[in-house]
């Protein structure tokens, strides 16, 4: 695996973080969803990195990708939009690419690269989420459509989608799920009010419901009942990637910290001088490089067509965990100032403890990584 | 029709590269970078060929890279070490012998100075050596068609509209520290233009007559001031603010 940079990767990531740095960090876009926002992020070509260049996308590969997420969550403190343009990207609008068939990328692919169409992606349920197979929404064929009903529960972007990759199980056999691409506009979709969170408002969050919705038999992912595998390859994608704005964000917080440490004096000392203080900043640095090569790995694994569902959960929590852990130490080192809204140390660590649920918790990933560590080994 | 914009490379120290990003590199000469900002307005809308012209080290390039991505057609990188410490004389030597190789330009735009040697020579310099008239203090180029150059004068408190038959160079008067947006399409359809590198040699130029063996100024000595100068960010209601700041300017 090589992961030097390519002058095209650099000139990229370069890219992003300007963009990222002086179009997304206004302090009054941080609480709401701005469509000011999306359709320049959209100009910008960030949402069409890695479709297809006959789709209108860039086609780039999955390493670059990688790196200009990475930048992306450098660049930007809006973490909620950040949130909202990945789950955008890799959930619905990259699973059409892969996984869609020619007609449903004609339908959707350029509308999702423009940003004139946003999607999302709904499985949770108000009583299944780490259990995510035990899901009551249900889908049946009916001559030249399937119909189907259920609600859904947290779905980031909800209230502002247009698109939902909705997961849901075959009511002719049970055992299998199909995944359905279903339009705002199909007759029977009904999205809440945006939930209020206690970080990421600037991804807007609601329950869905699907009220006997017809959907034409094109608006489905690989074939009906396939989506048990497809479910496990889209959570490998948000696993890896809408958590590699994470990476960069961890980064711009230790830089935060340094320069903070290195500043403040208290007894007579820069406080980066007690080893109390460095010695965090040290561990903010060592999980940032581990992210970073586990990153990379997952999307050369990717650039090669290989499974990392593995790789992915391992990514996913120690990322996750770690992004809470220095958002928190960040904190200590910025004492009370730290604790104060204007500092907006706090509104980071808000931002990402929800990191430690989203694409299953903590507990699930662990429970994932041990079974299939056990699978191999016994 | 051609037209050049001569761009100043300059330390970098105010982008958001350098100030948020902390990385220290060249940028436009904020100068030229409104000049630039505006002929890539008007290029949106009307067609012509815009050629970007900069002497500087070969360190320029990621820089210039980024304007062809902007949508100038082509950057000329005139980089030599022969060409290195050239005051305005010399440089101006380099810059009229490769808008004569150019052939055929009709508007050459500047900005008034550059940040860092602040002459305001170089444009004035150049219309000498190409024998050709200067029209300075413009504020706003307006189009560029058929009917020739359109743009706006500002001399004191007076703006003029004025159409300027070619050859001519033309200096801007403002600044902007404003960058511009480049997308990443198109970054990566800039890899097809062009970047094209001249030294002496191809300008059949002698070593002697450039840089700084072809100068006529040489700086004996230079010293720092104002470097501990202070700032002080007020904040609260505009009003309070103001008077604030009168009571400190009356002392
Ligand atoms: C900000 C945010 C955005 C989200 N976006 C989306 C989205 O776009 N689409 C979508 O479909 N969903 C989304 N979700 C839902 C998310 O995936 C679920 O919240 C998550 O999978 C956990 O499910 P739950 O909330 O029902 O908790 P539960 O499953 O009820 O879990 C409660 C607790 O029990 C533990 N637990 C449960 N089962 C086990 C087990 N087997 N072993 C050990 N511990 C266990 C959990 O770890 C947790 O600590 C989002 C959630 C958040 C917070």
């Amino acid at each position: 695996m090589d992961f030097s940079i390519t002058r095209e990767q650099k000139e990229f990531v370069e890219e992003v973080k300007r963009f990222g740095s002086t179009i997304l960090n206004n302090k009054e876009d941080l609480d709401k969803f701005s469509y000011d926002l999306w359709m320049k992020i959209a100009d910008f070509g960030l949402l069409s990195l890695v479709t297809e260049e006959k789709y209108g996308g860039l086609g780039e590969s999955y390493l670059t990708a990688a790196m200009c997420i990475e930048a992306l969550g450098y660049a930007s403190r809006n973490n909620g939009l950040v949130f909202a343009i990945n789950n955008h990207i890799w959930v619905a609008q990259n699973l059409i690419n892969i996984y869609g068939s020619d007609i449903l990328k004609e339908k959707y692919l350029e509308d999702m690269g423009s940003g004139k169409k946003i999607g999302c992606f709904a499985l949770t349920e108000p009583d299944s989420g780490s259990d995510a197979l035990s899901m009551a929404s249900k889908v049946h064929e009916e001559n030249d459509c399937y119909i189907l009903t259920g609600t859904k529960m947290f779905i980031s972007n909800g209230p502002i989608a247009d698109i939902f990759m909705v997961v849901a199980r075959n009511q002719e056999d049970p055992r299998k799920f199909s995944i359905l691409v279903v339009e705002k506009d199909f007759i029977g979709v009904k999205t809440g009010n945006d939930i209020k969170k206690m970080g990421l408002n600037s991804c807007p969050t609601s329950e869905v419901v699907f009220d006997n919705v017809s959907i034409p038999k094109e608006n489905i992912l690989g074939t009906y009942g396939s989506g048990e595998p497809i479910m496990n390859a889209i959570l490998e994608w948000e696993r890896c990637y809408e958590f590699a704005p994470h990476v960069g964000a961890m980064q711009r917080i230790m830089e935060e910290c340094c320069k903070y440490a290195s500043s403040r004096e208290q007894a007579g000392k820069k406080i980066i001088e007690y080893q109390a203080i460095s010695h965090k900043i040290a561990d903010m640095k060592v999980a940032v490089e581990m992210s970073k090569l586990m990153l990379y790995k997952i999307a050369s694994l990717k650039d090669q067509r290989k499974n990392a569902f593995l790789e992915a959960a391992i990514f996913k929590l120690y990322v996750s965990e770690n992004y809470v852990k220095i958002c928190q130490d960040a904190i200590q080192i910025f004492g009370g100032y730290g604790y104060c809204e204007e500092y907006m140390i706090e509104r980071e660590l808000r931002d990402a403890i929800g990191s430690t649920i989203y694409s299953g918790t903590s507990e699930i990933q662990r429970n994932i990584i041990c079974n299939m560590v056990n699978a191999l080994i016994v | 029709m051609r037209v050049v914009i001569c761009i100043k490379p300059v330390i970098d120290n105010y982008s958001t590269q350098a100030l948020q990003l902390n990385k220290k590199g060249y940028a436009v000469n904020p100068y030229d970078q409104l000049v630039l900002k505006q002929l890539l307005e008007i290029k949106k809308k009307q067609n012509f060929e815009l050629i970007g012209l900069c002497m500087g080290s070969m360190k320029c390039q990621d820089m210039l890279f980024r304007l062809l991505a902007g949508g100038v057609d082509s950057i000329i990188l005139l980089s030599d070490m022969a060409f290195a410490g050239a005051d305005t004389y010399a440089t101006t030597e380099v810059l009229s012998k490769a808008l004569i190789r150019i052939g055929n330009v009709d508007y050459i735009f500047c900005g008034a100075k550059a940040i860092d040697g602040e002459t305001g020579q170089v444009p004035y310099e150049l219309a000498h050596r190409l024998n050709i008239p200067v029209i300075n203090n413009v504020s706003n180029i307006m189009s560029m068609d058929g009917d020739g150059l359109q743009l706006e004068r500002q001399l004191d408190d007076l703006v003029q509209e004025e159409i300027i038959a070619s050859p001519a160079v033309i200096i801007g008067k403002h600044f902007t520290t404003e960058e511009f947006t480049v997308s990443l399409l198109s970054l990566k359809r800039a890899k097809n233009k062009k970047m094209i590198i001249w030294n002496h040699e191809r300008l059949e130029l002698l070593p002697e007559n450039c840089g700084i063996a072809g100068s006529k100024t040489k700086v004996k000595k230079a010293r720092e001031i104002n470097r501990f100068r202070k700032g002080e960010i007020m904040k609260g209601e505009l009003n309070l603010v103001s008077q604030e700041m009168l009571k400190i300017i009356k002392g």
